[in-house]
């Protein structure tokens, strides 16, 4: 995806903007302002309920965010090259369809390499038609969602599944010394993410195709190869998030994850990432996540009606949006 | 920082924290901690603290469900508080946490889906935390009381019911209009319809669809099964709502003569048997099977244990029997 012309407009003439008033401090707080708002909210919380602050609380929150994490560092990774994946969700639900199915007839060891297979084909279907096909992978995706939602439906004829191996539960349900395992891979995971995106030159690559592909190209970048690896680096996290969620309901739910796109790019965008591409951070997009966590969380702790989650959610989102919409009206998108 | 951040800093701020804090709702404060707990027997109600985890709160008679039983251990003494998971097992399951966390003594549950809601259980059971369930049973798990009404025989019930409502005819052609794909009800609906199709050959299911329990889909699903079975005889539905649905389409098609049975009898159910639009539907008893759950939670607080198997009896509802039923 190339810079607007209304963004590349502004930077050149140097357009009025607020931001040029403090661009360092604007930076600052497009780096950090996620984490003012996530500290704001522990420190809300914290005061409106004493059970929020409570090892046992973290930990179920820590438990809970990890499905959303984990395909949200899926999002930030084809945003950062310019591109967007909506399937997340959909292979969430049609990842644990699998994984169950298959590890109803056979040992846990099959179910994953099942998984393996549906990211190759998933990931790589993705990448190819929003490369090689030169469609927009926002279109692509979208149908592709369709797709893995009505594939999921289908194997499972609508049921969930269950009895499958025992083993495909770990990873969702257990815990280690209190904290939950899915937690810790979630940690795991961001911080492989962040190493590759910001120490390894194809993660650096991915930021210089999002920034600008035709001088990406030009440089001798593999643009087509490394948007590719993105779409499969997607896929791969996403098929872990089905993992993770089928352990965490013991079973798998035909209509799983679906949705959860919608907050996964929520929480990519809240942490600072531009849809342009060629900006994003795994912490911020961490950041992102745990306020989307924690808004359920003190919904439910400070017993207030189910149907605010939706709207505060909701909003939550459109300003993120919105505020990213800003950036790239004001050239300052990365 | 400038004028703009500023802006979005105070307007993400006030969404994330003051938006959620300030629409709090005049809920009973709650406990802290959420230490492990064994069963006392004979407390003071007044420290009963229930959490009921509804499935939805976008459905009248899961909204009956939770407001009576509530209402009813409040009334007894104790605090109720209650969480909505938008018909979504894997926030339920958070929900659930979130309940314990709060330091809920007993906690009742809607489950959206029974086998995915086991490790919730699991998780309460682990902390001591008896476990009710109402609606749905579920395959493993310590449950104190199961409060439910037999959804496979409200099934098997219809298809009895179209086989009776035409003796003379060889071939019954029959439609199901479904809930929600891996949603509890709709799968022990479907396969007490299945059973009853089995008994009865008689009858020739020709039509099958989700209609994610809203009227419009159910509309357009009818219109679908009549333009490719316009002999349908008779059509089951999941609920009330969907039932409406069906008999909007059927009635543009200007078809009286199909059965129509629905689930529930509330949300306009009622009056369209009234009317004679609809033919029939199961009366689940909303309020019973509330205060059946309330029971069995007071049960166990004052007595320490309670009836394992709660079954609420349904009745057929039909034009025949329906003034007694009308709200």
């Amino acid at each position: 995806m190339s810079p607007t012309p209304l963004a590349s407009l502004a930077r050149a003439s140097g357009a009025a903007s607020p931001h040029r008033t403090w661009p360092a401090l604007d930076e600052a707080w497009r780096r950090y302002g996620i984490f003012a708002i996530l500290m704001l909210m522990i420190v809300g919380l914290s005061l409106a309920t004493p059970n929020f602050l409570t090892p046992h609380n973290l930990l179920n929150v820590g438990g809970q965010v990890a499905v959303l994490g984990l395909i949200a560092l899926g999002v930030l990774i084809t945003v950062v090259t310019g591109n967007i994946d909506l399937t997340v969700g959909a292979l969430v639900g049609l990842a644990g369809c699998v994984l169950a199915i298959v590890g109803l007839h056979a040992p846990a060891v099959m179910a994953i390499l099942a998984g393996a297979g549906l990211v190759l084909l998933v990931g790589g279907l993705n990448g190819y038609l929003s490369t090689r096909g030169r469609n927009l992978s926002i279109i692509v995706t979208l149908a592709m969602m369709s797709i893995l939602k009505g594939t999921s439906l289908l194997v499972t004829n609508g049921r969930p599944v269950y009895g499958f191996a025992e083993e495909l539960n770990w990873l969702g349900f257990s815990t280690v010394g209190g904290m939950p395992v899915s937690f810790g891979l979630l940690v795991i995971v961001s911080i492989l993410v962040s190493v590759f995106l910001s120490r390894t030159r194809w993660g650096r690559e991915f930021y210089a195709i999002g920034g600008n592909r035709e001088a990406a190209l030009l440089a001798g970048i593999p643009v087509t190869r490394r948007v590719m690896l993105a779409f499969l680096i997607s896929a791969s996290l996403s098929v872990l998030a089905g993992l993770v969620l089928l352990g965490r309901v013991a079973s798998a739910q035909p209509s799983a994850g679906i949705g959860m796109e919608l907050n996964a790019i929520g929480a990519v965008l809240l942490g600072g990432a531009s849809l342009n591409g060629g900006a994003g951070r795994v912490a911020n997009t961490l950041a992102g996540v745990m306020v989307l966590g924690l808004i359920n969380n003190g919904i439910n702790l400070l017993n207030i009606n189910g149907f605010v989650a939706y709207v505060v959610v909701g909003v939550v989102i459109l300003v993120a949006i919105l505020s990213n919409q800003w950036d790239r009206a004001a050239g300052l998108s990365r | 920082m400038n004028v703009s951040s500023l802006s979005r800093a105070v307007v993400l701020a006030f969404i994330a924290v003051a938006g959620v804090s300030c629409s709090r709702s005049p809920a009973p404060d709650v406990p802290g901690g959420a230490a492990p707990r064994e069963p006392v027997l004979h407390k003071d109600a007044s420290e009963l603290f229930v959490g009921y985890a509804n499935q939805s709160n976008q459905d009248t008679l899961l909204q009956t469900w939770a407001r009576v039983t509530c209402q009813k251990i409040v009334e007894a003494g104790g605090r109720c508080v209650q969480t909505d998971a938008q018909l979504d097992i894997t926030k339920q399951i958070s929900d659930v946490q979130d309940l314990i966390a709060q330091g809920v003594n007993v906690l009742v549950i809607n489950p959206a889906d029974a086998e995915g809601i086991v490790p919730a259980i699991l998780g309460a059971n682990r902390r001591g935390i008896p476990v009710i369930t109402i609606d749905s049973t579920t395959r493993s798990g310590d449950i104190l009381s199961a409060v439910h009404v037999d959804n496979a025989s409200a099934g098997y019930g219809a298809a009895k019911y179209c086989a009776e409502r035409f003796p003379q005819d060889e071939r019954i052609e029959v439609a199901e209009l479904q809930g929600q794909a891996g949603h509890g009800n709709t799968t022990h609906r479907h396969a007490g319809w299945q059973r009853g199709l089995t008994d009865h050959p008689r009858l020739a299911s020709v039509f099958e669809q989700y209609t994610d329990w809203a009227a419009d889909r159910a509309q357009a699903a009818t219109q679908d099964l009549l333009s490719a079975n316009p002999r349908v005889k008779c059509i089951w539905s999941h609920s009330d709502a969907i039932a409406l649905g069906a008999v909007r389409a059927l009635e543009a098609a200007g078809r009286r003569d199909v059965v129509t049975i629905g689930m529930g009898l509330y949300g306009g159910g009622p009056e369209a048997i009234e009317a004679g639009r609809l033919t029939a539907s199961w009366y689940m008893e909303p309020v019973k099977t509330a205060e059946a759950a309330a029971a069995a939670v007071l049960q166990y607080w004052t007595n320490g244990t309670s009836e394992k198997d709660i079954a609420i009896p349904m009745t057929f509802v039909t034009r025949d029997n329906i003034a007694q039923y009308l709200p």
